[in-house]
């Protein structure tokens, strides 16, 4: 969570104070630099303030406070806000509440980004956070934050004034150090370098005191025991718990003789820290750690306790020294951190892939290290000595480690660490990173600094801040513009490590699914192997049956063929007689056909005047004898005379059957589709008259054998003997008469070329039947002609005649054959005679 | 005074990145382990103590990052360094010609310091780029000890670490000598041993 409202209830409150980071954050500011344009209520906000830190107005707190996010994208709640960003904190407040605000990773911030206000409209209506705020300003520090302290300071001093502000004083509480709490560990280093400068500054007038009493606060309470800053932090009494067991191993009088050493260090840091160089300083302590190190040669103290002497004795004097050593107002730190906070800041659109950096960023694992390192960093900031803060760094850089050796799946080199080192300072932001880095540069045993892995990691975090600070186009293998692009912030890169995790969101989803996937995936496996299994088992099974069953096949085999005998008989019959029966039945069939033809074909001479129909009947039904006289060209003609063999006449007999069937049926339609035809012809003069015909009997030839052959069973089934007498003949009758006589009178006639269409004679045939119905029902034949005949859309122009027809949209020649089966079952119910006809086809 | 080593020196690996930097710490440092080094999470930092001339010396080796990019801002690494191992790839014709900047990069950011210069992965005749003859001659140019190695065989790798390590120990002790003579910095050797005197 990037920020956090905490209360410690029912906690004797002596203010109400905001911490951001680890460090506090003092409402009395008059500066709160980074505002750069005051919410109205600052001022009366700061009004109040200065009533607030006084237990009785502390009620003036009366409800709650919020803490919220503001500011335009681009701006970021630390490295993990991405998902709370715009997040808002409530938490109510009562009386006697301790208030702390705790934004990690806040640092990242403007001030502007993060607003907190308190019910009571004004107390807290400010900024939590500007850049100054991080480096930790505190009540103590006279109510000013470390930019304004040093300001404040510095013209004290020009001003010759000792002490620095009489409104502090009044407002401080006269037990300066707080009861420690939850947010005392946080303000404490922060309080006791205060409080530590407030002592400086008044070092002149306290000057008699403060042999025994420089490290405690001495400013407002001198009834302190003598050596304050050993009982002053519960922190250096830990550490004292901690190397109790060492401390007492060692020699007393080595015991005494570190001790007198560390107080002497503390006395003279605490004495000159604000008046000698920061590295004068550095040098003493290294100094003295030297003279530790010596001192326990001397005492031939076992080299593993010396170590964890020299680990107590740095621990413990820079502790208890930190307020005075750590970014000393004497030093430029806070500027480079502020510039260096800046900095990454301005380059937060840095990723992996600029830095040639192997993290592989949608991994879940990666991600978590990259965390986890980003958390050890931060981290360095929170630890007083400097070994901790060394240690925190060898965390941050052996997670590195990890999360490169799971991108990378090896052992990385530092090829590989110094670029992802970089990433993660530059996603981490480490508060106060220069004073951080300089502190440990300047007060750590410098035997431990030189060497050592945390040494090493520590080189290489150093290089990766002098890497970020003089951070260029050429060291990103970026043009130059781009850069400069990216730096003003015009433009954002589209694959930065936030946009990375809003990928991941999805990313993982989508992984989560694809997981389900292939689950799903097994399981199918699974089961398709089973049914595989089951399959196999089933086919042996089968075939184990039909070995079983053969098997007792083979023993029964003289039953079952005995069984089988009676049917065979039955199949003998005709296989035997199949040699006489088979040309017989087909001869009469083909008699039938030829009797049949004759009939139809003399019916239709007698019915048909036109001469083209006496073309068509001729050369199919009475061959070459009938029809001496053929003016068109007839193919019908050419295959009769070659077809001399029974077998061969017979399909084409049948075919030319048919084709006379055809015209058995059509000559009334072809009639009339001549007749229509002439008609066309006269109107459009389109030649479909002939198309058709040839392609009537192209299809006859070729493609007809199927109805014809259907005819021609069917003729059998009739019986052959019927066929010559009782049925042709009423077919012949009901088809020719009535549609004779109807069809020449009737203009619906264009129906008869649509016979002509490829379907061939299936479709011919009923199109007279049709056209038989047509007498009857105009409408039936709408519906007909629509549905068979494409040529009907050719003759709408024609039809325009007949209004009717010309409606009709016309169809596919599929739907033909249905529609005009449909037709004719119609048919078949309206005449016996037609039923006949349908029967055949 | 009990002490697990005489000597502890820190010694620097660089050159251009992909030249074997790392392979050669790790064939060292892991290969023959004797004595405590860290686990091999990376192989950017190692520690193994050797004997060499009857004297514990304990070799803390530091990889470096050999990118271009972060040539400018290595100079930390320098800091507190005994000696430095210049690593070129055999194979590769440019990791040698770099040399000469590395060299002159040591120059900079240390006065005094053991170098030595080591061309790795020769292991593949065939592709070597860099003649021995060439090198050796540059290498006598610039006064500086030649090894070929090959991390990958482990040809030569022990040899060069010695070699290294004996530079320096040889250093140190003319220092040592040096001192001796002009009476400054001695001062820190006595006064312990007073001390000593007056507890005991």
């Amino acid at each position: 969570m990037p920020a956090n409202l905490a209360l410690s209830k029912g906690s004797s409150i002596k203010d109400v104070r905001v911490f951001c980071g680890k460090s506090t954050l003092s409402p009395l500011c008059p500066a709160m630099s980074g505002f750069k344009t005051p919410p109205p209520l600052w001022t009366s906000g700061f009004q109040q303030t200065s009533g607030h830190y006084h237990p009785d107005t502390v009620d003036t707190i009366t409800h709650n406070v919020a803490v919220n996010k503001g500011g335009s994208s681009g701006h970021y709640w630390g490295y993990e806000s991405f998902a709370v960003s715009q997040r808002m904190m409530f938490r109510k407040i009562s009386r006697g509440d301790f208030v702390k605000v705790n934004i990690v990773g806040g640092n990242l911030h403007i001030s502007s980004d993060i607003k907190e206000s308190s019910s009571c409209c004004c107390i807290l209506q400010r900024s939590v956070f500007s850049l100054i705020s991080s480096f930790g300003n505190c009540p103590k520090w006279d109510g000013y934050c470390s930019h304004c302290y040093r300001r404040e300071r510095e013209r004290q001093h020009n001003d010759q004034r000792k002490s620095p502000s009489k409104e502090s004083n009044s407002r401080q509480p006269p037990d300066s150090p707080l009861p420690i709490t939850g947010a005392k560990r946080f303000s404490k280093f922060e309080e006791k370098k205060q409080q530590q400068r407030q002592q400086q500054e008044k070092r002149n007038k306290f000057s008699k005191l403060a042999s025994s009493l420089r490290k405690s606060t001495i400013s407002r309470d001198s009834g302190r025991l003598p050596e304050p800053w050993l009982e002053q932090s519960p922190e250096v009494e830990r550490i004292k718990q901690d190397y109790a067991t060492q401390l007492s191993s060692l020699p007393p009088e080595v015991g005494q003789d570190i001790n007198k050493r560390i107080q002497g260090l503390c006395r003279i840091v605490c004495s000159d820290s604000n008046n000698i160089l920061i590295d004068e300083l550095s040098e003493k302590v290294q100094k003295f750690y030297q003279i530790l190190a010596k001192c326990m040669d001397a005492h031939s103290v076992n080299q593993e306790l010396k170590e964890q002497i020299l680990d107590y004795c740095e621990k413990f004097t820079m502790t208890v020294l930190h307020r005075n050593l750590f970014c000393p107002p004497t030093t430029s730190d806070e500027e480079k951190d502020l510039a260096i906070q800046a900095r990454i800041r301005q380059l937060n659109w840095v990723n992996a892939k600029h830095l040639d950096c192997r993290i592989n960023e949608t991994s879940e694992e990666v991600r978590d290290l990259v965390y986890t390192s980003i958390t050890d960093l931060l981290g360095m900031d929170s630890e007083k000595a400097p070994q901790d803060k060394l240690q925190a760094v060898v965390k941050c850089c052996r997670n590195i480690f990890l999360l490169l050796q799971s991108s990378v799946g090896g052992p990385a080199s530092a090829d590989e660490f110094l670029p992802a080192l970089i990433f993660i300072v530059l996603k981490a932001n480490p508060a106060r990173l220069k004073s951080n880095i300089n502190f440990v540069t300047r007060f750590c045993n410098a035997s431990r600094l030189m060497t050592g892995e945390g040494g090493y990691y520590f080189t290489n975090l150093c290089c990766a801040v002098s890497f970020i600070e003089n951070m260029t186009a050429q060291s990103l293998n970026l043009p130059e513009n781009e850069f400069e692009q990216y730096m003003s912030g015009e433009v954002v890169p589209t694959s930065t490590w936030d946009s990375a995790l809003m990928m991941y969101e999805g990313m993982s989803l989508m992984y989560e699914h694809l997981a389900a996937l292939d689950d799903m995936h097994k399981r199918a496996d699974t089961v398709l192997e089973g049914a595989d299994l089951l399959k196999n088992k089933m086919e042996t099974f089968v075939h184990q049956m039909k070995i079983n069953v053969d098997d007792i096949l083979s023993r029964t085999e003289v039953i079952i063929r005995s069984e089988r005998v009676p049917t065979d008989i039955d199949t003998e019959n005709p296989s035997s007689d199949l040699l006489p029966p088979p040309i017989s039945p087909q001869v009469v069939a083909f008699q039938s056909g030829a009797e049949i033809l004759h009939m139809s074909s003399t019916l239709e001479k007698e019915t048909l005047t036109l001469p083209g129909f006496t073309k068509y009947a001729f050369p199919s039904d009475s061959e070459l004898d009938a029809l001496g006289t053929d003016n068109t060209p007839l193919d019908g003609v050419l295959p009769l005379p070659m077809s001399d063999s029974q077998e061969f006449l017979l399909t084409p007999s049948s075919s030319y059957g048919f084709s006379s069937l055809d015209e058995l049926a059509t000559p009334d339609e072809l009639c009339a589709a001549q007749a229509s035809l002439n008609f066309v012809q006269g109107l459009s003069a389109v030649n479909y008259d002939i198309d058709i015909s040839d392609t009537i009997a192209d299809s006859s030839k070729t493609s007809s054998p199927l109805p014809s052959l259907v005819l021609l069973p069917d003729r059998k089934g009739c019986s052959p003997e019927n066929k010559p007498g009782v049925e042709p003949s009423s077919l012949l009758d009901t088809s020719e008469s009535p549609t004779s006589k109807l069809l020449l009178p009737s203009p619906i006639k264009p129906i008869a070329p649509v016979p002509g269409d490829d379907l061939g004679e299936g479709c011919s045939t009923e199109p007279e039947s049709s056209s038989t119905t047509n007498i009857q029902n105009a409408t039936e034949q709408k519906t007909l002609e629509a549905a068979s005949l494409v040529p009907n859309s050719g003759y709408q122009g024609f039809t325009a005649q007949g209004w009717k027809i010309q409606s009709i949209p016309c169809d596919t020649g599929t739907s033909d054959l249905k529609s005009s089966q449909n037709r004719s079952k119609e048919n078949l119910g309206r005449k016996a005679t037609l039923e006949s006809v349908d029967g055949l086809l | 005074m009990v002490q697990e080593y005489d000597h502890l020196f820190k010694l620097l690996i660089i050159g251009d990145s992909g030249v074997g930097k790392s392979s050669l710490l790790l064939r060292f440092a892991d290969n023959t382990f004797s004595g405590s080094y860290i686990t091999t999470i990376g192989v950017d930092f190692k520690i193994r103590t050797i004997d060499i001339e009857g004297e514990k010396v304990k070799l803390q080796i530091w990889d470096t990052a050999g990118q271009e990019r972060f040539r400018t801002i290595t100079s930390t690494y320098y800091r507190g360094t005994h000696g430095v191992i210049v690593v070129y790839d055999v194979t590769n014709g440019d990791s040698f010609a770099n040399v000469k900047r590395w060299l002159h990069e040591i120059e900079q950011n240390c006065e005094v310091v053991n170098r030595i210069l080591v061309g790795n992965k020769n292991d593949a005749p065939d592709r070597k780029v860099v003649l021995t003859e060439d090198a050796q001659r540059f290498a006598d140019q610039m006064n500086i000890q030649l090894f070929e190695t090959s991390a990958k065989d482990n040809i030569n790798v022990e040899e060069m670490f010695m070699a290294i390590t004996r530079q320096v120990l040889r250093t140190k002790q003319e220092h040592k000598e040096r001192q001796a003579i002009s009476k400054d910095t001695v001062n820190l050797r006595p006064r312990p041993s007073t001390k000593k005197k007056k507890c005991c």
